[in-house]
C-alpha cells in the first residue's frame, strides 16, 4: 500500500493494485461520519463494439440496461439491502462509465463487501430481463418528452460524424428489444472485471481494511482486456453546424459547442481539460466581458452556463442556457474568441486561471466527486489530486492558441428546441 | 469541530462562528430579519438580487465577477428564506478556505469587505438604486414565482400553506406575491431598502478555518456605516391555533395524477420541550422510507405514487403530500388519518420506533458533514434563547419514548386539506 501526500489542497491518498489488476484508492477524511464508496467500471454508452475472442457489436443501451439489472441477486435485492443496514447505494451510466455506489455513517465494512458482490456477480433470468424491458421502455418515453435530453443528443449527432458518442446512452425502444440475458452476460464477462474497474473509498475509514476486504471478496483472477473500438478518427470540423427541433418549452433553449481535439492520455490530458476549462471561462464565464454584455442585452440569462467535455477520441466546449436568439449568441462567441486568439489580457487571466483552481479545490468537499474524478483519471492514465500542479503550466499564450484551433464556424454545432408553433 | 460561539458586533447584529479545519470552503451569510408581510416579501425578495448585480466599487457583473475571481473564484448568492413568520433576506456565500491558498494571503477580510459593500455600498444612480437593475431583476422575480406552478407537487404545498394559514402571515411565501411583485419600482424598492438598513436584525454566519475574533474584526470593518435605528420588533410567530373545523380546498387543472396535501397543527414547536419528540413521531407516521404512510399507504395498499410528511419546526406544522391516482383521494385521506390514529393509539413496534430513531441519528450526525446542512441547522436557532448544537438534539432524540411518541401524536389536529385534481365535478363526486 502505497500512501501520497498531495499538501497544497490537503489531501491524502492510499493507493493499492490487487493480484487481479483492480486499482484501490482510499482517501481519509478524519472527522467526518459519513462514508463514501465507489465500484465503477470503464464501460458506459460508447462502448457497444468491442473485441474479447471475438467481436462484439451491441445493441446501444446495453451498458445502461446492464447497471438495471446488476442489483439483482439471487437472494433478493441488494439495493433493499443497501437501504436496510442504513447505506444511501445508487448507480449511474454515463458515455464512458458506470459507477455503483453508497454513503452511510455505519456498518461501513459490511455495506462495501455488499457492493463488492453484487458488482462483480451476474445473476440474469429470461423473466427479469424481459420485464425491465417495460421499465426502461417507460424511461425512454420520458427522456424523449424532455427537451434538454433531446437537444444534447441532437447536438452529439451534429457534432461527430460516427462516434459511438452520437448513439444514446439509455437506447432506443427498438434497441433494447435486443437485448437478452446471454448479451448481458457477455458485456459484464467483457467489463465487469477487476482490470477494467477502480474502487475509490472517501472517508473516516481504515485503508488496510479497505484493500484486504476487496480482496477477499473480490476473484483473484487476471483477466485480458476487452479492446474498445471507438471507430475511425473524427474530422476537425462538426458534422453539422446546426440542428434544431420543437418542443413543450417557453422560450428557445441553445447548446453551442465546439469540438476540440481529443485530449491526450496521462497527465498532459488532465492539463489540456483544465486549459479548456479556463478557456471556456475566459471567453463567456460569468465573469468575463461578453457574459456581461450578453445578460444586459437580454440574449442570455441565468440560466446560462459554460462547460467542456472529455472522452475517449472526443472531447468538446459548451455553452448553453435559454435565449431569444441563439444564432446571434455563436456570432458574438466566435468574435470574442477570435479577439481572444489574438490577445489575453495577462492579469484577467492569472485571475480566471485562480478562480477556477479555487473552485476545483472546494468540490474536494464532496466525496461523490472526488471518488469518481479518481476513477476517470485512473481511466485516463492520470492521478486526479495532481490537478493542483497543472495549473502552473498553463499560460495565456496556450489559451489563444487553444481558441484559435477550437472556436471556429467550422467546428461549431449549434442545438436548439424552439417553442412549439414558434 | 468547535462549538459555535455568538455574538453581538452592534446593536441588533449578531455573529455565529464555528471555527474547523474539516472542509476547503469557508461558509459565510449574511441576513436581515424581518416581519413576514404581504406588502412587502417581494421586495425583500427582490432586494438581494438587485444588490448583488453591482457595487459602487464594482459596478457590473464583469467587475463583481473579477473581485471573487481574485478570491480564488468566491461564490456569492442571494438568499430569501422564512422562519416561521419572520422572513430572511440577503446572501450566502462559499469562499475558499483561508487554509489552501497559494500566496498565504488570507481571503476573509476580503470576503466581509465584499459582503458590506453588496449590502451596504450598492451601485447608484443620482443616489438611488439603478432602474435597470430593479426592473431586470423583478422581471426575474416574476418568472420565478410563475414557475413555482410547474412542479404540482412543490405547488400544491404552496397552496396548502396559502390557504390554511390565510388569516396569519405565514400564509405568504417567501418570494411574496405576482401582483405584489408587479409594484415594484425603484422609488418604493430603495425608500424601502434604507429602511430595513435601519430597522432589521442582522444576523452573519461563518464556519471555516478563521478565528471567531478575526472574523468579529473582519465584519465590524466591513458593516462600518450600516445605519442603525430602533431595531423592528420580530413578531413570534403564531404556534398554538385549535381549528375549528377542517377546510377542503380544491383546485383544477390539466393533470394526470392528483396531489392530495394535507395540513396538521402539530402544537409543538422548535422552542419546546417536546420537539424531539414530535421529530421522532413525524418518523414514525411519515418521515421516511420505514414509516407508517410509504410502508402502508404507498407500498401495501398502492394508493399513491408517494406519501410523505414534513415538519415545519417554527410554525408547528405537519404537512402530508401525496401523489395519486384520481379516482383515489377519499381513500388515500381515510387511510393517512387511520395511520395517524394508529400512532396516537401506541400502534407501533419497538423497531419502527428505534428504526425512526436511527434515521433522525442519522441525519443529525450527517449534517455536520456538510457545510450548508450545519448553517440551516444553526440558521434555525438564531430565534430561540439557546443555540442547540446538532450532538445536543441528538442526545436529546435517543431519550425520547415511546409515549412521548404517542402524546405528540395526540397532539396533532387536522386543519386544512387540499386537493389538486383534474375536474372539480369528478372530485366533489368522489367526496
Amino acid at each position: 500500500m502505497e500512501l501520497r501526500k498531495f499538501n497544497t489542497i490537503g489531501e491524502n491518498c492510499y493507493f493499492e493494485q490487487l493480484q487481479n489488476g483492480l486499482p484501490v484508492f482510499v482517501v481519509p477524511k478524519p472527522g467526518y461520519s459519513k462514508a463514501f464508496a465507489a465500484f465503477v467500471t470503464s464501460y458506459g454508452g460508447m462502448h457497444q463494439r468491442f473485441t474479447t475472442d471475438c467481436f462484439h457489436d451491441t445493441p446501444a443501451g446495453i451498458a445502461h440496461y446492464l447497471e438495471h439489472k446488476m442489483f439483482d441477486m439471487k437472494w433478493g435485492n441488494a439495493l433493499q439491502a443497501l437501504s436496510s443496514a442504513g447505506a444511501s447505494p445508487n448507480a449511474f451510466t454515463a458515455s464512458d462509465i458506470t459507477a455503483y455506489y453508497f454513503t452511510c455513517t455505519e456498518h461501513f465494512t459490511e455495506n462495501l463487501r455488499t457492493l463488492l458482490q453484487f458488482v462483480s456477480t451476474p445473476y440474469f433470468t429470461p423473466e427479469s430481463v424481459q420485464k425491465e424491458q417495460g421499465i426502461i421502455g417507460q424511461e425512454i418515453g420520458m427522456v424523449e418528452d424532455n427537451p434538454d435530453w433531446c437537444m444534447y443528443q441532437n447536438l452529439l449527432q451534429g457534432l461527430y460524424c460516427h462516434h459511438p458518442l452520437r448513439n444514446s446512452i439509455i437506447g432506443t425502444k427498438d434497441s433494447i428489444a435486443q437485448i437478452d440475458a446471454d448479451t448481458l452476460y457477455a458485456c459484464h464477462k467483457a467489463f465487469y472485471h477487476p482490470g477494467n474497474m477502480v474502487l475509490c473509498v472517501a472517508g473516516d475509514v481504515d485503508p488496510r481494511q479497505v484493500i484486504s476486504l476487496a480482496r477477499m471478496t473480490l476473484t483473484q483472477d487476471k483477466q485480458a482486456v476487452a479492446q474498445k473500438d471507438y471507430g475511425e478518427p473524427e474530422p476537425a470540423q462538426s458534422n453539422r453546424q446546426e440542428i434544431s427541433c420543437q418542443m413543450e418549452v417557453s422560450a428557445p433553449n441553445f447548446i453551442l459547442a465546439f469540438k476540440a481535439k481529443p485530449f491526450s492520455a496521462g497527465k498532459e490530458g488532465l492539463r489540456q481539460s483544465i486549459l479548456a476549462d479556463t478557456a471556456a471561462e475566459l471567453l463567456c464565464g460569468r465573469s468575463s466581458p461578453l457574459y456581461t454584455r450578453l445578460y444586459q442585452e437580454g440574449l442570455i440569462n441565468k440560466s446560462f452556463s459554460v462547460g467542456t467535455s472529455d472522452y475517449p477520441q472526443a472531447a468538446f466546449l459548451d455553452f448553453g442556457g435559454e435565449s431569444s436568439d441563439p444564432g446571434k449568441v455563436r456570432q458574438a462567441i466566435l468574435d470574442e474568441a477570435e479577439r481572444l486568439a489574438l490577445k489575453i489580457d495577462e492579469e484577467r487571466f492569472r485571475r480566471t486561471l485562480r478562480a477556477e483552481y479555487g473552485a476545483q479545490v472546494r468540490n474536494l468537499n464532496s466525496f461523490d466527486d472526488i471518488c469518481i474524478q479518481l476513477a476517470r483519471g485512473w481511466f485516463k492514465g492520470y492521478h486526479y489530486f495532481d490537478f493542483a500542479e497543472c495549473y502552473e503550466s498553463i499560460t495565456a499564450k496556450d489559451v489563444s492558441d487553444f481558441l484559435a484551433q477550437t472556436v471556429r464556424q467550422e467546428t461549431s454545432c449549434l442545438s436548439v428546441v424552439y417553442p412549439k408553433g414558434a | 469541530m468547535n462549538t459555535p460561539i455568538r455574538m453581538q458586533l452592534m446593536p441588533g447584529v449578531w455573529l455565529t462562528a464555528i471555527q474547523t479545519r474539516k472542509f476547503k470552503s469557508s461558509f459565510w451569510s449574511l441576513q436581515l430579519l424581518t416581519p413576514l408581510e404581504k406588502k412587502t416579501a417581494s421586495m425583500a425578495a427582490v432586494l438581494p438580487r438587485v444588490l448583488r448585480r453591482g457595487t459602487a466599487a464594482c459596478p457590473d457583473q464583469e467587475q463583481l465577477g473579477a473581485a471573487l475571481d481574485d478570491l480564488y473564484g468566491g461564490v456569492i448568492e442571494p438568499a430569501v428564506s422564512k422562519l416561521g413568520e419572520v422572513q430572511m433576506t440577503g446572501f450566502m456565500a462559499t469562499f475558499l478556505d483561508d487554509s489552501l491558498t497559494l500566496d498565504g494571503r488570507p481571503i476573509y477580510p476580503r470576503a466581509a469587505e465584499l459582503m458590506g459593500d453588496l449590502l451596504l455600498r450598492p451601485a447608484t444612480k443620482n443616489g438611488r438604486l439603478r432602474s435597470d437593475y430593479v426592473l431586470s431583476e423583478r422581471q426575474n422575480l416574476l418568472s420565478d414565482i410563475k414557475s413555482l406552478f410547474n412542479d404540482k407537487r412543490t405547488y400544491s404545498a404552496v397552496r396548502l400553506t396559502q390557504e390554511m394559514c390565510r388569516k396569519e402571515a405565514y400564509g405568504v411565501h417567501r418570494l411574496g406575491t405576482q401582483d405584489e411583485a408587479e409594484k415594484i419600482t425603484v422609488t418604493r424598492l430603495d425608500k424601502y431598502y434604507r429602511q430595513l438598513l435601519r430597522e432589521s436584525r442582522v444576523e452573519l454566519y461563518y464556519c471555516g478555518s478563521a478565528k471567531p475574533e478575526q472574523i468579529r474584526q473582519a465584519w465590524v470593518e466591513a458593516l462600518m456605516g450600516l445605519p442603525r435605528g430602533q431595531e423592528r420588533e420580530l413578531p413570534e410567530t403564531v404556534t398554538r391555533i385549535q381549528p375549528e373545523e377542517v377546510r377542503l380546498v380544491c383546485d383544477q387543472m390539466t393533470v394526470t395524477q392528483a396531489k392530495l396535501a394535507m395540513g396538521f397543527r402539530a402544537g409543538t414547536c422548535i422552542q419546546d420541550g417536546d420537539y424531539p419528540a414530535l421529530l421522532m413521531m413525524n418518523a414514525v407516521f411519515g418521515g421516511g422510507p420505514n414509516s407508517k404512510l410509504f410502508l402502508n399507504v404507498r407500498e401495501k395498499l398502492s394508493l399513491c405514487y408517494y406519501a410523505a410528511s414534513g415538519v415545519d419546526k417554527h410554525k408547528s406544522l405537519i404537512l402530508v403530500q401525496s401523489g395519486i391516482d384520481l379516482d383515489k383521494t377519499e381513500e388515500t385521506q381515510q387511510e393517512i388519518l387511520r395511520q395517524l390514529q394508529a400512532v396516537r393509539d401506541g400502534e407501533f413496534t419497538d423497531e419502527d420506533l428505534e428504526g425512526a430513531r436511527r434515521l433522525m441519528l442519522n441525519q443529525l450526525t450527517s449534517c455536520q458533514d456538510s457545510q450548508g446542512a450545519l448553517a440551516a441547522f444553526y440558521q434555525d436557532y438564531v430565534l430561540s434563547e439557546h443555540m442547540l448544537s446538532p450532538e445536543e438534539l441528538a442526545r436529546q432524540v435517543r431519550e425520547v419514548k415511546r409515549e412521548d411518541v404517542i402524546s405528540s401524536a395526540q397532539k396533532v389536529v387536522l386543519d386544512t386539506v387540499y386537493l389538486l385534481t383534474a375536474s372539480l365535478a369528478e372530485a366533489k363526486q368522489e367526496n
